[in-house]
């Protein structure tokens, strides 16, 4: 019993970095309908600038986002003015099949650049909360996965206090819920799909900074959190962000027990067989509300 | 450092504008072609590089001192194929290097998943390759021009089995129970399942063996499960991401065994030690090959010296395997007086090489002999420690380090 609580507790913790990029991938997709394949590459230029400021200028990874958050914002404001706009503005289609193709592109380029100029070294960061363990009854909780569910929790509060207590915020949701309503209403709706990208690559930078003291550095390390994140999209509500937020901690969660008391590998099939059934039997998800 | 990283795919471009125009000059037919196919650019280009450099050493030797002697004092000249670590351009690479560039035989592909297809399309043109891989399946497919001089698989398992096992009834506590921890793709799959049968038959109790997801973000389950059954010895087949994932939640959950041992893969790589440190300490894997067998064979020390002189690393199992497979080559064309496919082919299934100060023998065994499927029985594999940071020698006995000491239980020094 003590094992599937201890199994259950550390699905929690990880739930909480699934969460996070989750909600990244939630934002994009709830403003423009557009599926951002280069989600999980974002988390990795996100881990990459915490992990290289912390080699090069001793910046503890949990103060990393007070650059990773900004640049990453600018980051994918950019992505957004220069690449994806053009295309969407040529689309006509509400949910354009085209930009989801180019930010797949968008995440190739990205990952083989990292492999050209950081080399396919794995790189891990050791800091004093790297490993730290907290006991409490009988359970093994891991200091720097809890901080991550905090920073989910956090990021949560923020988001939704922005996009319920701030024009900007409430600008973003209009044009999520009607782009044409919205524009009609003087809302520069291609500046907000801007602020969108950014913010959900902003997000990267948080998950970043609380991933790198726990977990390996590679190119290629966006690919399994990335599709962990669909599932829990999927799961939670296509567009919902609570939804996002807690199918983390539900992913996590089931993850951890399946793992305990089946196998690893069978998690795996039950992840997917639930983001099949979820498609099937309720497509806006647990939180999400149908739309036509 | 920007000129660098720049230099890099402009050299590249040049690269493949010179190997897709040049045609063999007029005249070189006088010389032997040996095609390497490897990983020279991609996520593995680390180890083509090394695996480049030890061939470059051993043709230039050969060449400096007459070349091939039977064969009038042809030079050897090798010729590259870059598989970029996939399986598709392997094959297409072994095609080219076949077609185009005329080799008379060749040597590859480092991963077993790029050679296990290139090394057919070797077979169907009737070209030998030599392996470097440890896939059992590859030498077991009835080809006849494929052959592996070094350990299979199974051959590593049963080293580090044996090599445990003995390790540990010098030492207190023994062992055993066991649980094996391996990663779901072919080469965990396989690896694994050749462990369990030797761990049983070693009389320990295997209590699970259990083929994780390959890059899984979070392993805690797996670690809390093998902690409940309190093995004695926990295994791991694992690539690096893997690997410094599960040794550093083993250290969170509080699971250390007496034991941690390694198939190889990313256990046994640099990374692994500079990144895990202290964690390292202890950990008990299988190679094919080790500084430290220098130690017994002095020309090996000096061959490693000189490699390290100039390359400024020492030798690896897979840059000395390929070293290896080379010398075997030029062994087989010295008694085959030709280039010709079939007469150089039965050369190589003829190889009896015993002198352990034959440059074969950088990976040394009793003898390097081809049974019928092309794999040498005689093949063996050795068992490591990583101690303070560095690989000891420690098994089998014949080979080991007189002066290591093993390091028993795992993590002894910081318990």
């Amino acid at each position: 019993m003590r094992g599937l609580a201890q199994a259950v507790t550390s699905g929690l913790l990880i739930g909480g970095v699934y969460g996070l990029i989750a909600l990244g991938l939630n934002i994009v997709f709830g403003t423009m309908r557009v599926v951002n394949f280069a989600q999980g590459t974002l988390l990795m230029v996100g881990m990459f600038v915490t992990y290289w400021l912390w080699e090069l200028g001793g910046v503890h990874p949990y103060l990393s986002p007070l650059v990773t958050v900004p640049l990453l914002f600018g980051l994918g404001f950019l992505i957004q003015h220069l690449f994806v706009s053009p295309l969407l503005a040529r689309e006509r289609a509400r949910e354009p099949m085209s930009v989801l193709l180019l930010t797949l592109g968008l995440a190739l380029v990205l990952e083989n650049a990292a492999l050209l100029f950081f080399s396919a070294d794995f790189k891990t960061v050791t800091t004093d909360v790297s490993m730290q363990t907290v006991k409490t009854a009988g359970l093994i909780v891991s200091v720097p996965r809890l901080v991550g569910l905090a920073a989910l929790a956090a990021t949560s509060v923020a988001l939704y206090v922005f996009l319920t207590r701030t024009d900007l915020g409430r600008a973003v949701r209009a044009t999520g819920q009607d782009r044409e309503v919205a524009r009609l209403m003087g809302i520069n709706d291609f500046r907000i799909y801007g602020v969108a990208y950014g913010l959900s690559a902003a997000m990267m930078g948080i998950a970043g900074a609380v991933l790198v003291p726990f977990f390996y550095i590679h190119p290629g390390v966006g690919t399994s959190f990335l599709l962990k994140a669909f599932v829990i999209v999927v799961l939670g509500g296509l567009g919902s962000m609570p939804g996002a937020a807690l199918g983390g901690l539900l992913v996590g969660v089931i993850e951890g027990a399946v793992a305990l008391w089946v196998q690893a590998a069978i998690a795996q099939i039950v992840l997917f067989g639930i983001f099949v059934a979820i498609l099937f039997v309720r497509p806006a998800g647990l939180l999400g509300v149908e739309r036509r | 450092m920007r000129y660098d990283t720049l230099r890099i795919p402009i050299v590249l471009a040049l690269a493949c504008v010179a190997t897709t125009s040049s045609v063999p000059p007029a005249g070189a037919a006088d010389d032997v072609r040996i095609g390497v196919v490897a990983p020279m650019t991609g996520p593995t280009a680390k180890f083509g590089q090394a695996q480049k450099n030890a061939l470059t050493l051993a043709a230039d030797d050969i060449n400096a001192a007459g070349g091939i002697k039977s064969l009038g004092g042809a030079k050897v000249k090798l010729i590259f194929g870059d598989t970029r670590g996939e399986a598709d351009t392997g094959v297409t690479e072994t095609e080219r290097l076949i077609t185009r560039e005329k080799v008379h035989a060749l040597i590859g592909a480092f991963q077993s998943g790029v050679g296990f297809p290139s090394s057919a399309m070797a077979e169907k043109h009737q070209i030998p390759w030599l392996t470097f891989g440890t896939f059992d399946k590859i030498t077991e497919r009835g080809f006849k021009y494929v052959f592996r001089a070094h350990a299979n698989d199974t051959i590593k398992a049963r080293a580090l089995i044996e090599g445990l096992v003995a390790l540990g009834k010098r030492s207190s506590p023994p062992i055993k129970s066991a649980v094996v921890l391996a990663e779901n793709t072919e080469w965990g799959k396989s690896v694994s399942d050749k462990q369990r049968n030797f761990l049983e038959k070693a009389g320990v109790k295997v209590h699970f063996v259990e083929n994780y997801p390959y890059a899984a973000p979070d392993l805690t389950s797996l670690i809390v499960k093998t902690k409940g059954v309190r093995p004695d010895l926990v295994v791991a087949d694992s690539y690096l991401g893997d690997a410094l994932l599960i040794t550093r939640q083993m250290h969170e959950q509080e699971l250390r065994p007496v034991a941690y041992a390694a198939g190889g893969g990313g256990h046994v790589q640099p990374d692994f030690l500079k990144n895990m440190a202290k964690l390292s300490d202890g950990i008990i894997a299988a190679t094919m090959w080790d500084a430290a067998v220098g130690k017994k064979v002095p020309w090996i020390a000096k061959e490693n010296e000189r490699h390290a002189a100039k390359f400024g690393v020492p030798y690896t199992e897979d840059s000395a395997g390929f070293y290896q497979a080379f010398q075997i080559i030029v062994d087989a064309l010295e008694r085959a007086k030709t280039t010709s496919a079939k007469p150089l082919r039965d050369a190589i299934a003829a190889t009896n090489i015993t002198d352990v100060n034959h440059k074969a023998m950088l990976l040394p065994y009793q003898a390097i002999r081809f049974d019928e499927t092309g794999q040498n029985p005689l093949a063996t594999a050795m068992v490591v420690q990583i101690q303070g940071g560095k690989f000891r020698l420690l098994y089998p006995e014949s080979i080991a380090e007189p002066d290591a000491k093993v390091l028993w239980p795992y993590l002894a020094t910081t318990r």
